[in-house]
């Protein structure tokens, strides 16, 4: 129960891990390259507007 | 009054907040979920990060390896092992060779590496150990050593099945040190058939197949077949196994090749 709601909250950020495999020599595939960066962009919209609206006209 | 005000407001947004959350997880788990299965289908995350890893590279490697920096823990590793090989630890080669496979399972390098330490170096120390005076220990030994490299490589191949290299070192461990021609067979086969593979592939596993007992017929009809293929295949060993295969199956003379030309 207690991972399912982390994973509800939590961004998967190790969809992002791909260093080992380049380094190994292995090709990425374009689809997966984009779905992941079009994930990325995603995470970043969304929290950063999440971030905005908690943080709105709080004195920083 | 104002600050009750205040703090519903605070709490409206924290509910708004909430719910906001809820419903990018729900539409975000399915997505990495897919991405999730897309990694395991193309064999990325071979690491698990658990007490096991934990025991076999130690505390410090393991937590420079959770920081990012496992490429790099298996690379020192790596180099640590080949400084026991020019020792001659055969144990020590062994075990690093194990931590450098498990941090790095998609490495070619260190697979085929470790294999061919512990099939072809460490099992040729073993048969020459002058501090075992019985032979059949010693060959013993050196048997054990052959299966430490076979499970390298199968374990390689599990972790890389669409890599030809691994399948083709396989299949030269069968032949040159169990001298079982018919497992060689199979993995040259198996070679062969993957993207990539050398072209010479396809005819080693003929080759192979010819060394089969029972299977001279089957060998006969893939050697001819790659003869047929034309003057590219038409090289010195697979005349001489076919010429060798046409006399075991008594082929009629008007079925055989010509001889090649001196």
């Amino acid at each position: 129960m207690f991972l399912a709601i982390v994973a509800l909250i939590f961004p998967d950020l190790q969809a992002f891990n791909l260093v080992d495999d380049v380094v190994a020599g292995t090709a990425i595939p374009l689809a997966l390259f984009l779905r992941t960066a079009a994930l990325g962009i995603f995470y970043t919209t969304i929290y950063t507007m999440l971030a905005a609206v908690v943080f709105y006209g709080k004195e920083l | 009054m104002i600050q009750l005000t205040g703090q519903a407001v605070v709490a409206r947004t924290l509910v708004l907040v909430l719910v906001g959350v809820i419903a990018l997880g729900a539409v975000k788990l399915p997505i990495e979920h897919q991405l999730a299965a897309e990694h395991r289908q193309l064999h990325f995350r071979g690491v698990e990060f658990n007490l096991n890893l934990r025991e076999q590279i130690g505390q410090l490697a393991f937590v420079a390896a959770l920081s990012g920096f496992r490429s790099l823990v298996a690379d020192v590793l790596f180099i640590q092992a080949h400084v026991a090989w020019e020792r001659t630890e055969w144990g020590r080669v062994f075990l690093l060779f194990r931590q450098v496979t498990t941090l790095q399972p998609r490495a070619i390098l260190f697979w085929d590496m470790a294999a061919w330490h512990m099939a072809w170096n460490a099992s040729v120390a073993a048969l020459n150990d002058p501090s075992q005076p019985r032979q059949a220990l010693r060959i013993k030994a050196q048997r054990e050593y052959f299966a430490l490299g076979k499970d390298f490589l199968e374990e390689g191949i599990r972790n890389n099945p669409e890599k030809p290299q691994l399948y083709e070192s396989l299949a030269r461990l069968y032949k040159d040190k169990y001298k079982d021609h018919a497992s060689a067979r199979e993995f040259w086969a198996k070679d062969a058939a993957l993207p990539g593979a050398p072209s010479y592939d396809k005819r080693f596993a003929a080759y192979e197949l010819s060394y089969c007992e029972g299977r001279e017929a089957e060998a006969y009809a893939e050697l001819h077949r790659l003869y047929n293929l034309g003057e590219k295949e038409r090289l010195p060993t697979l005349i001489t196994r076919l010429k060798f295969l046409e006399n075991k199956l008594n082929i009629p003379q008007d079925q055989r090749i010509p001889d090649p030309e001196r």
